[in-house]
């Protein structure tokens, strides 16, 4: 395979949490790569690590939290390897990170437009005729009338707060926007405008983008490959289609059983039995064996690592030449 | 058996500067239930003239006052009156500012208005004025004291009390529970109360700081009880028999320190405690 | 068909944003939100009928009136002979021992310093504050062997921190069924917890259904859901019903032109890959109600009419009606 420029790699990458006097692992080994104009996205349910490994990428964890091994490679730099400095240049200017549009993600006290012409000329070192002039663009290009610039988020819907935060994140053109769950808690109509939005936006813009969402049906709407997360650790990866409509890990198999449809027959929707498990007691050997319906005992005695089900979709499963046949 | 842990895992969490504050207060508290054990003489014996104002020596540890009587027991004893006051009045205080703060921030509407423009009232309200005024009324005794000093700071605590029960008003599980068809009375004793008291705990130790440290000033100021002994009493009569005119410096300043040393070990505990508590009552597990 | 276990008609919900005293004399003043605006529905026993809607359609405030927890209410809500709205407050306790409700925040709905004992029975402390303790413990713990929380004992001095967000839920679900009501409103019961988990509460509560002779009204944003665990949905909008019918009726052959663009943009599976063509604009604030019909400057197909004239409930169907003049 020729070597295909890489946007970002990550391997081998440990975040863990410092809760009390102990340290919790949050995140597991977790590799990635994404090439350029690609859609990435982390799906997985509440625990299990995906926005913290977003966070990790950004260097933007909390105080307790740290990344204890691993390296991120980013456009050919170690990024565990900079200083704060350093990272702070990175920001904004080759990653964004785009959070969830509440209101306390933008400064209450400042008018929109300023917040985003700010940065253009910290950062960016736009003067203040040219980086307004972008602002309106940019109003342009998330669909807001540029007039609206000049409002206080509190005047901005949650839709159009969203909405600002992403112009907010691809205003100096970074190499890379990570979208963290940034459609919960919107009514479903914003949320498909969102949506829209960053469709459009991945297309006009060539955007890379790393997009997290607890949401498979989003997942599947917009991204290009896709890895699914569990305890900590990726539990399945590859190319949209092929996860979604042959999904290997027993894990993932019941999960898309277990979501609601609104075509086709109503026949009784799948429940996983139990729960993911917290951070502080996952188990030993596969994460999933205490809910899995075809788990055995030999399962616990180590941790699956991703074997390749096809072509370019991995699955980390002892069971995994069991299912591969049943097509 | 729950308490004991708790407060055990309390104290483990302290840092260098709470466990001083701890140590100096538990030593302040000792000296005050111990000190007819400690105090070499009664406090109230007066000494034959030759032993008036004597520099601190060898009978005398901090010498004596204007009557003979021993400073050094003075001080013990008057740790007694000094930090009994304290607590009682700070006790008294958080009652009302819990009781104003609870029904104001529960009830709401008018009832909110009219106990919060009162608690802006003591507030604002001139402390000396207030505190001369009553015991001119009243008259100086140990029990005034006490209550004056709780009618002057109860205000800090409604409002914090207030603030806290305005957003538990909001939570989901008070919500339920009127759901169910609780009345008020349940709701407070069951839901409001047990969340807000862990905050009043934390607050009560600086409380009984600033209750000292008035006790003293409302005692040094003579409006105290004459027939009880406290380190603002001691502090009144060294200056109103011009102490430091004889230059009897052993007379004014163990006093003075005493009452330093007590407010600062209860502000400096308060604040640790502050710290050790606050972040697991704002943290959901 | 049977007379319906609760009818709703003409609930009207105002909630003023002024003080209490100017709202006594000036009514409907800037300043007043309509919250649902005349109503009518029914609840027939052994049914779930599930009210959907978007933020501001006025569904939470529907269940809130039916519990008889807003004093802005007016209107009818006859349930077993009696007015709620009206209710004096023996009455009232009387009937919320008929009608319980179930949170969307399962662990905002516990008090964090109670065990699941104490919160599993409140209920019983309210209303029969003279049982004695033993006949508690053993109430709360056939309730929570009733959610499927075994053994009971295990879990009724655990404090609601020790448990999880579906087991949070169970209890809260054992304390809606210990006064043996007969309408249960689940208001949002699980938008808060993870994919896999939300349908074995569902599933539960349907078994709890049969087996306790329950009525369920479902407060939801989540259309997609409603196909699985719904008998007939209503539709809210701005404060109104818009269609309301058998669930494979609204959803299989939507009459009205929202439910058609809200059935459009729900996130599945199915869906895919299609253009989703959104509505455009944003839900208007209810202190802004549009003339006419609510709905028409965001709609597609709205004509002169729909501007001028109020739409009425037309039956489109077998039990199926939709509030449209284009219907």
């Amino acid at each position: 395979m020729t070597a295909t420029y890489v946007l970002l790699e990550v391997e081998n990458l440990n975040i863990e949490f410092r809760i009390g006097s102990e340290y919790v692992s949050a995140v597991r080994d977790l590799a990635v790569e994404l090439r350029p104009g690609e859609t990435l996205g982390l799906a997985g349910e509440s625990g299990c690590g995906k926005s913290t490994a977003a966070l990790g990428i950004m260097n933007l964890l909390p105080d307790n939290g740290r990344i204890r091994s691993g390296r991120i490679i980013f456009d050919g730099q170690d990024l565990t390897k900079l200083s704060s400095h350093e990272i702070r240049r990175v920001w904004w200017k080759e990653m964004a990170i785009v959070f969830q549009g509440a209101l306390n993600s933008l400064n209450p006290v400042k008018r929109v437009g300023t917040q985003i012409a700010e940065s253009l000329i910290l950062r960016g070192g736009l003067d203040k005729k040219a980086a307004w002039r972008r602002v309106g663009e940019l109003f342009e290009l998330i669909g807001i009338k540029p007039e609206r610039a000049y409002d206080y988020p509190h005047e901005f819907s949650g839709g159009m707060r969203q909405r600002a935060m992403i112009a907010m994140a691809i205003c100096l053109n970074p190499k890379l926007v990570i979208a963290d769950e940034c459609t919960t808690a919107l009514d479903v109509m914003i949320q498909t405008q969102i949506m829209n939005l960053l469709k459009a936006l991945k297309v006009q813009l060539q955007l890379s983008m790393i997009f997290i969402n607890h949401d498979l049906a989003l997942i599947a709407e917009i991204c290009d490959r896709v890895a699914i997360m569990y305890a900590g650790r990726i539990v399945e990866i590859g190319e949209m289609e092929d996860l979604f409509f042959r999904p290997a890990h027993p894990y993932v198999k019941l999960l898309l059983q277990s979501l609601p449809r609104l075509k086709g027959p109503a026949e009784d929707l799948v429940s996983i039995p139990g729960a993911p498990p917290r951070l502080k007691d996952v188990p030993m050997g596969c994460s999933f064996l205490p809910r899995c319906p075809i788990g055995a005992d030999d399962c616990s005695r180590s941790i699956p690592h991703l074997t390749e089900v096809e072509k370019d979709h991995r699955a980390a499963c002892f069971k995994i030449e069991k299912t591969k046949g049943n097509k | 058996m729950k308490w004991f842990t708790s407060i055990f895992n309390v104290v483990k969490a302290l840092n260098i500067k709470g466990l001083t504050g701890l140590i100096l207060l538990t030593l302040l508290l000792l000296i005050a239930v111990f000190a007819p054990l400690l105090a070499p003489y009664d406090p109230r014996a007066m000494g034959e003239p030759e032993d008036i104002l004597q520099p601190p020596g060898r009978d005398h540890f901090l010498g004596t006052d204007e009557v003979g009587r021993d400073v050094f027991s003075l001080i013990l004893y008057g740790a007694r009156i000094s930090l009994l006051v304290g607590f009682a009045a700070a006790f008294l205080s958080i009652i009302i500012g819990t009781v104003i703060g609870l029904t104001a921030g529960y009830f709401g509407g008018w009832v909110d208005d009219l106990l919060m423009r009162l608690t802006d009232l003591f507030v604002v309200i001139p402390r000396l004025p207030l505190v001369l005024i009553t015991v001119a009324v009243l008259g100086p005794s140990l029990l005034n004291t006490i209550v004056v000093i709780g009618i002057l700071i109860w205000a800090g605590t409604a409002r914090i009390i207030r603030v806290q029960t305005l957003s538990l008003k909001e939570r989901q599980f008070v919500e339920r529970a009127r759901s169910l068809g609780a009345r008020h009375l349940h709701i407070v004793r069951r839901h409001i109360l047990p969340n807000v008291l862990p905050l009043v705990f934390a607050n009560t130790v600086l409380i009984i700081a600033t209750a000292i440290y008035l006790e003293s000033t409302v005692s040094f100021l003579g409006l105290g009880d004459p027939t009880h002994i406290s380190w603002g009493m001691i502090l009144h009569y060294a200056f109103t028999n011009a102490a430091m005119v004889y230059g009897a410096y052993w007379y004014v300043l163990p006093p003075g320190v005493m009452i330093v040393l007590a407010v600062l070990s209860f502000t400096i505990s308060g604040y640790a405690l502050d710290e050790v508590l606050n972040p697991k009552l704002r943290r959901r597990i | 068909m049977d007379q319906p276990i609760v009818s709703v008609r003409n609930l009207n919900v105002w909630f003023s944003t002024r003080s209490r005293l100017s709202r006594l004399w000036r009514r409907r003043s800037p300043g007043v939100i309509k919250a649902v605006d005349g109503i009518n529905f029914n609840l027939y026993q052994g049914e779930t009928l599930a009210l959907v809607g978007e933020s501001g359609s006025g569904k939470t405030t529907v269940a809130r009136a039916m519990m008889a927890l807003l004093s802005e209410a007016e209107g009818e809500i006859r349930f077993e002979g009696r007015n709620v709205v009206r209710a004096g407050r023996t009455e009232k306790l009387k009937l919320r021992a008929r009608m319980q409700m179930i949170f969307q925040d399962p662990f905002d709905s516990m008090n964090p310093r109670e065990t699941i004992f104490k919160i599993v029975s409140e209920p019983l402390a309210i209303h029969r504050p003279r049982m004695p303790k033993y006949e508690r413990l053993s109430g709360a713990a056939r309730a929570l062997s009733d959610v499927g929380l075994l053994p009971p004992e295990d879990f009724l001095f655990r404090y609601p921190h020790e448990l999880s967000g579906g087991q949070r839920q169970r209890v809260l679900i054992a304390s809606a069924l210990m006064l043996n009501p007969a309408v249960i409103i689940a208001d949002e019961p699980v938008s808060m917890l993870d994919a896999s988990l939300k349908v074995e509460i569902l599933k539960l509560m349907a078994q709890l259904k049969k087996e306790h002779r329950l009525t369920y009204l479902l407060i939801t944003h989540d259309l997609a859901l409603t196909r699985y665990v719904a008998d007939r949905v209503s539709i809210m909008y701005l404060g109104e019903i818009m269609e309301i019918g058998p669930v494979e009726q609204v959803l299989g052959d939507p009459r009205h032109p929202y439910t058609r663009a809200l059935i459009k943009v729900v996130p599945t599976l199915d869906a895919v890959g299609e253009r989703k063509k959104v509505l455009e604009g944003e839900i208007p604030h209810a202190s802004n109600i549009p003339s006419g019909c609510r709905f028409h400057p965001r709609c597609p197909v709205a004509v002169k009419e729909c501007v001028r004239q109020v739409p009425q409930m037309k039956a489109v169907g077998n039990r199926h009606r939709a509030a449209c003049h284009l219907v």
